[in-house]
């Protein structure tokens, strides 16, 4: 289920910088079932763009911000001092990074958006996907 | 609709108009509505549908139902949408579902008609993510319709009361008039007063119309007046004409005298005022002497004029209130009123009478010819001798016969003894007939004497009828009524055939005899009487040498030149002829020497008094005179005594007839007489012989 709202979240996300025709996944989990799920969306398209799934080495170090276009993490994502400028950061619960944050109500999956941060990542989220968050933070 | 009045017809046009008018409009902007609302709503869905779709596409992406469901909630703004549906991709149930709520609009899926489903596939990001219906009514149409149609109403109903105030006002204007003009001719026909006038004062047609009817009122009025006039001349003329027509129907035209149709009428009033009175009325009936022949003889125009100074004399003769009436012909009638018929006063109407006789006769010139006029007057009183118009009148004419037959020229009263004689007349009329049938005729002869050869010459056969009742008449009492029925011809023959046999028989057994006949003037209107002679001469074997005709002028009354032509066809025979009572008549000595006569029969009137009286004494020599130079003969009738004849013979007339030799006699006593005559009286020597030697 994730896996799905993952990738609709990249239809209703607007990168303010430039994109080439990659819109880049990258994960910060160890639930292979939800790699699996996601790496089965592998090259689908959003918009006039591809996808792509990147398994993120949290040990690498590397800078996210470099070719991350989404991250999930379920793995304290505030713990992660990285330059996640322009980056969808998606956790499964609001932390200090993220934008989007998974929870549970009743039994069904929502999440929240912290439109504030978002904006601050020059990232747009559409108002479509604002009206569908069970939170919004500003 | 035809009996509306032009007012209500006009009204009733322009309202007309106007609805259908207001009516298309109406229509045509209602429709238009209709369509435009219709687009309208099916717009605003679709942009409804086009956005929900859109704004929905997350929702539906992310299976969000509370999402879509609150998205969906805010179509209830639009009234119009009554239900949206929102399936996932491939799924039946919806996703989510809007129904509104409300008593109006009560979602049924299956709409009955007023409702209508709208849908459009949910795409997000190039991806069908599942589907959007939209369930709406179009109520609302019907709504704003029927708001459109009350607003209509009331703009037309607005609009037709300010159309028919203003029609209202227009009729006014231009039927007004015409009302008017309408009411006037009416009022015109009914009092028929012309003199009328409309006062319309316009200059458009109707005041044309109401100036024309004016100018018609006008002529008609001119006319009326001018027709009065013309009636009120015509009645006058009609009136004078009327009074001119009781004039002439009451009078005669010749005379001017009031004529019987006055006196029909007079006579009743007369009689009333006669009883009223108790007094008695004088009837006299006049009729001129010998007018007929005076008419025949002279022409009618002459007896027109002898009428009219006649009728003029009359007049003169009596007193202002007796009233004088001419009955026709020469007869007239004089009324006396109050007239006294005690012995004295008779007298006083016998002089009455006579007066005017005396008025009436002597001699009158009238066209260069101077005539001696005479008339018999016979007198009735009423009540005694009649007590109506035609009892009284017929008294008076019996007492008029009783005056002709007296001589003429006077009057007699009427007495109860005339009216025997009157009725003996009849009765000779009517037997007359009978009287040929049965031989009652007789004939016999008087002798004709030549004085101075003291010889018999032949004699005059005249006629008797034996009358069964009243005994032997002399033709003076019968030939007059028989020569008014025409039988006088049958007379004639029979005397004609009778004396010819005896004159044959003469003949042959005793001596020849010259045997005269007279001859009605009713047998000189045809030939006739040419044929019967010359028949009878045949059958008696008569000598026609020794028959005599006798006429007189009054043969000359109807066609003179036929009566003429008749003559000359008997004197041809070798018929003597002689023309009788010659004197009496008013014919002239001119008929001498016209007529084809041998022999002149002095009237027995001029012989009584020849030798009392010198003037008929030189009439009779005169015409002996006249006779001679002609080369005729004359016949002295009536010769009664030796003294007559003494003086005839000196005066040159030698034949004679008279009861002096012996009076007309029957066959057997006339032949007794010749033979004691021829014994007694040798014929005497020629008198002018002795005178000669």
């Amino acid at each position: 289920m994730k896996a799905a709202y993952i990738f609709n979240f990249s239809k209703f996300v607007t990168w303010k910088q430039q994109i080439d025709d990659t819109i880049v996944v990258c994960l910060d989990t160890v639930n292979e079932l939800l790699i699996h799920q996601l790496k089965g969306l592998e090259g689908k398209p959003v918009a006039d763009k591809y996808l792509h799934i990147s398994k993120f080495d949290r040990t690498t170090k590397e800078d996210v911000a470099s070719h991350c276009h989404i991250l999930y993490s379920d793995i304290h994502a505030e713990s992660l001092s990285l330059k996640l400028h322009r980056v969808l950061v998606v956790t499964d619960s609001m932390e200090l990074n993220s934008i989007i944050a998974f929870h549970v109500n009743n039994g069904k999956l929502s999440f929240e958006i912290n439109a504030g941060r978002a904006e601050a990542n020059d990232l747009h989220i559409s108002s479509k996907l604002l009206q569908l968050a069970s939170k919004v933070y500003r | 609709m035809r009996k509306w009045r032009l007012k209500t017809k006009l009204v009733a046009a322009i309202m007309a108009i106007n609805a259908i008018g207001m009516l298309v409009i109406g229509v045509t902007f209602i429709n238009k509505n209709l369509v435009l609302l219709d687009s309208r709503l099916e717009s605003r869905i679709n942009t409804e549908l086009d956005l929900m779709a859109q704004n929905i596409g997350a929702a539906t992406l992310f299976r969000d139902k509370e999402s879509a469901a609150e998205m969906l909630a805010t179509l209830s703004v639009d009234s119009a949408i009554i239900g949206a549906e929102l399936f996932a991709v491939n799924k039946s149930d919806p996703l989510a579902f809007y129904y509104r709520k409300s008593k109006q609009h009560t979602y049924q899926p299956v709409a009955n008609g007023s409702a209508a489903r709208s849908g459009k596939e949910v795409i997000v990001d190039g991806e069908i993510q599942g589907r959007l219906d939209l369930i709406y009514t179009s109520l609302e149409i019907s709504y704003h319709t029927q708001q459109l149609f009350i607003f209509s109403l009331t703009v037309f109903s607005v609009a037709t009361l300010l159309v028919l105030l203003g029609a209202l006002r227009t009729q006014e204007i231009i039927t007004g008039p015409i009302i008017a003009l309408n009411q006037l001719s009416r009022r015109v026909a009914q009092t028929k007063d012309y003199s009328l006038r409309s006062d319309i004062n316009k200059q458009d047609e109707i005041g044309e119309l109401s100036r024309e009817f004016n100018r018609m009122l006008k002529q008609v009025q001119d006319r009326d007046t001018m027709l009065e006039k013309q009636v009120q001349q015509r009645t006058a003329e009609l009136e004078k004409l009327a009074e001119e027509f009781r004039h002439r129907a009451f009078h005669d035209a010749l005379t001017g005298l009031p004529n019987r149709a006055f006196l029909s009428e007079y006579f009743d009033t007369a009689v009333a005022h006669a009883r009223r009175n108790n007094s008695s009325m004088l009837l006299m009936l006049l009729d001129l002497d010998n007018f007929k022949t005076i008419n025949d003889s002279l022409g009618h125009n002459f007896g027109d004029e002898l009428l009219k100074i006649v009728s003029h004399k009359l007049k003169n003769s009596l007193r202002s209130n007796d009233i004088i009436v001419r009955l026709g012909g020469d007869e007239f009638i004089i009324l006396i009123e109050n007239a006294d018929k005690s012995s004295d006063s008779l007298k006083v109407t016998h002089r009455l009478a006579e007066g005017i006789l005396e008025h009436v006769q002597g001699d009158t010139l009238i066209y260069d010819q101077r005539i001696r006029v005479t008339a018999s007057i016979g007198g009735a009183f009423f009540p005694d001798h009649g007590t109506d118009l035609i009892a009284l009148k017929r008294s008076a004419d019996i007492a008029m016969y009783s005056s002709k037959n007296h001589g003429r020229n006077r009057f007699s009263l009427f007495e109860a003894s005339m009216e025997n004689t009157a009725a003996q007349r009849l009765v000779i009329q009517n037997g007359l007939r009978e009287a040929l049938l049965e031989n009652q005729l007789q004939v016999v002869y008087q002798p004709k004497v030549d004085a101075r050869q003291n010889r018999v010459v032949g004699c005059e056969a005249l006629v008797r009828w034996e009358h069964p009742v009243h005994g032997l008449l002399l033709p003076d009492m019968f030939i007059p009524f028989a020569e008014e029925n025409s039988i006088i011809r049958n007379i004639d023959y029979f005397v004609l055939e009778t004396a010819c046999a005896q004159a044959y028989h003469w003949c042959r057994h005793h001596q020849p005899l010259h045997i005269s006949v007279n001859l009605s003037p009713d047998h000189f209107t045809d030939h006739k009487i040419v044929s019967r002679i010359r028949e009878v001469l045949g059958k008696t074997k008569l000598s026609p040498a020794l028959l005599e005709v006798e006429i007189t002028e009054a043969m000359l009354i109807n066609d003179a030149d036929l009566a003429l032509d008749i003559l000359t066809c008997i004197h041809n025979l070798g018929i003597t002829i002689s023309l009788d009572d010659f004197g009496t008549g008013y014919s002239s000595l001119n008929y001498l020497r016209t007529l084809p006569v041998d022999i002149v029969k002095l009237d027995r009137a001029f012989i009584k008094n020849i030798l009392s009286d010198p003037h008929d004494a030189r009439l009779v020599r005169g015409v002996i005179a006249l006779a001679k130079g002609l080369e005729l003969d004359t016949l002295a009738e009536g010769v009664e005594t030796e003294a007559q004849m003494q003086h005839l013979l000196t005066i040159g007339c030698s034949l004679m007839q008279g009861y002096y030799y012996q009076k007309p006699c029957s066959a057997k006593a006339f032949e007794q007489w010749l033979l004691a005559w021829s014994g007694m009286n040798l014929p005497r020597p020629d008198a002018s012989h002795i005178l000669n030697l």
